[in-house]
């Protein structure tokens, strides 16, 4: 039966950004914060997993206390367990300090079979700590997941690359990050939500795992977030009636030089 | 300052401008590449290469990141460069980043433009599924950076240096049952498509997606699509695709219909020249991501579109 890490990340909902005018900058101060969508995906493919073959879903997440959230959404859809591995003293972990936490956590409270991912986060998208957690484990990757199959001792990916969709079998334990696509996360009941309220969400200071102080130090930090250059003539045509509105439409890309 | 740079990519066409980007930032520090393919050695030396590593055996089967990120760090262990830069292909992606854990270095993916300033290597990037531009700054060396294509324009700059072969002992881990080739015609006709019309939600039905190719037809455009046309109802291929997850596309002309402009939707096209989009809600957030918004019903719209522009030729 197998146990199954599933990581989740709670990030600000880039649909709510807020651009500081005084500065031109993009502000995250203040603006909602939810689980990162391709975790959900994760989590629902881990969940289906469990309910077929039986064994256990451990979530884990890295941040802030307020990810106590995630954490207890990730409870609401049915993982078994939580884990916040957190400390006040460091608002930001950046990939890499991510990655050594996470595999130091798995060494501690493993083993685990499989551990799975989202492809990347929907804030900072540098899809990295799936494979960063699979070389410091010394474990196969299966990234960009879009089907997977469990079967006891491997399991048969289907993987979405630019050039076709590769299907690759992998011994366990591996790592395995994966695509929108893969499913259709549940939401939870509030039945599910009621239950998820009654268990613990364990906290795990990174003192307790194996680190030393390097592996927290950042080393890729933000200077400043702008909102893209891209400017748009925003043309409004009133489509009310059609023939002239495709005349006037025409004209202006004619004029555009794109027709 | 000079700086000695290391390139490696999965994707030849895409070696030219990596090449060229990678001499520029070295300053005539050095620039070594590293393949797996012998026939790439000649095009890396065309384009400035002044050494590279053939990997032997071929062992390193593309699309394995244990291997190939193996090969790289024995690359690197011999030159010691301060910035390794790949392809930010998927697999440039996971590669990338089974390396950056090799070398316990700093990763920035998907950038725009690197630049040595102060002694420090700082980053562009888009962050928010394309909604921030982001300056990062990587503290340390070696570095490691995923480069984004049509960054810069390819430069030939002949060197006549040496080849050295790479022995790598490190077998896959996992095993490729079964490679499923996407249709070369779609995926590549869409991310070097002139233009492109994209069709969404806002479509009722699958059979009047013959309205939209009658219109991709007069325009000799590519066809594409959101995520719930592509991805979710299935009613497209899923490598027409375009969005934050999907294709990436910089055409001329990109017409969205029925295409409401989620912002993982215009992460995929914000590169396009010149938008139109026909959608019948005049406050959809694709109306501020558009050049030309036409309010309207898409069903009357599209079809006097297509008569008035085979009037036109």
């Amino acid at each position: 039966m197998p146990n199954i890490l599933v990581t989740v990340k709670q990030v600000v909902d880039v649909d709510s950004l807020k651009i500081d005018r005084a500065t031109n900058t993009i502000t995250t101060v203040g603006v909602p914060r939810k689980m990162n969508d391709f975790d959900k995906n994760a989590l629902e493919e881990a969940i289906r997993i469990r309910e077929k073959q039986g064994g256990k879903v451990v979530a884990v997440s890295v941040g802030q206390q307020s990810s106590r959230d995630v954490l207890k959404e990730a409870l609401a859809m049915g993982a078994d367990e939580a884990y916040l591995i957190t400390d006040q003293s460091i608002p930001e972990f950046d990939s890499r300090a991510v990655s050594h936490l996470i595999s130091k956590f798995y060494t501690k409270f493993g083993p685990f079979d499989l551990v799975i991912m989202g492809e990347g986060s929907v804030d900072h998208f540098s899809v990295q700590v799936g494979p960063r957690v699979a070389e410091l484990l010394k474990l196969p990757q299966l990234t960009y997941t879009r089907r997977l199959e469990y079967s006891g001792d491997s399991v048969v990916a289907e993987r979405d690359l630019e050039d076709g969709f590769h299907v690759v079998r992998s011994p366990l334990p591996c790592v395995v990050t994966v695509a929108q696509e893969i499913n259709q996360p549940r939401l939870p009941t509030l039945k599910s939500i009621l239950a998820a309220s009654k268990k613990p969400i364990n906290l795990v200071p990174p003192s307790q795992l194996e680190i030393n102080a390097d592996m927290l130090q950042p080393v890729v930090t933000t200077k400043t977030v702008v909102p893209p250059k891209t400017e748009r003539k925003k043309v409004v045509i009133d489509g009310s009636k059609p023939e002239e509105a495709v005349q006037t439409l025409i004209k202006h890309l004619t004029q555009e030089g794109v027709i | 300052m000079t700086h000695r740079v290391l390139v490696y990519s999965d994707s030849p066409k895409h070696i030219p401008e990596l090449l060229t980007y990678a001499n520029q930032l070295s300053e005539g520090g050095g620039v070594t590449m590293v393949t797996q393919d012998d026939k790439l050695v000649d095009l890396s030396f065309e384009y400035g290469a002044s050494r590279v590593y053939l990997t032997e055996p071929k062992s390193t089967s593309p699309y394995d990141a244990t291997t190939t990120s193996a090969a790289i760090f024995e690359a690197y262990n011999k030159e010691k460069p301060e910035l390794i830069i790949l392809s930010a292909t998927k697999f440039g992606k996971e590669t990338s980043a089974r390396l950056a854990a090799k070398l316990d270095a700093p990763l920035a993916t998907e950038c725009r433009s690197v630049s040595f300033t102060d002694g420090r290597i700082e980053v562009e990037r888009m962050v928010f599924s394309g909604n921030g531009l982001s300056t990062e700054i990587i503290g340390r060396t070696p570095a490691i950076v995923t480069l984004q294509s049509g960054i810069v324009e390819p430069r030939k700059n002949p060197h006549n240096g040496e080849t050295e072969k790479l022995s790598i002992e490190v077998k896959p881990m996992t095993q490729t049952l079964e490679v499923r080739r996407k249709s070369e015609t779609s995926a590549a006709r869409l991310e070097e498509a002139e233009r492109i019309v994209a069709v969404g939600r806002g479509l009722q039905r699958k059979e009047d997606l013959e309205l939209i190719r009658q219109l991709a037809e007069v325009l000799h455009a590519a066809i594409g699509g959101s995520r719930p046309l592509a991805a979710d109802l299935g009613w497209l291929s899923d490598d027409q695709w375009i969005g934050l997850s999907g294709h990436k596309v910089k055409p001329k002309l990109y017409v969205a219909i029925g295409i409401s402009g989620q912002i993982q939707h215009i992460a995929g096209m914000r590169d396009a020249k010149v938008v139109v989009a026909i959608n019948k809600d005049p406050n959809a957030p694709m109306a501020a991501n558009s050049d030309y918004y036409v309010v309207g019903d898409l069903y009357t719209i599209v079809p006097e579109l297509i008569k008035q522009l085979k009037q036109r030729v």
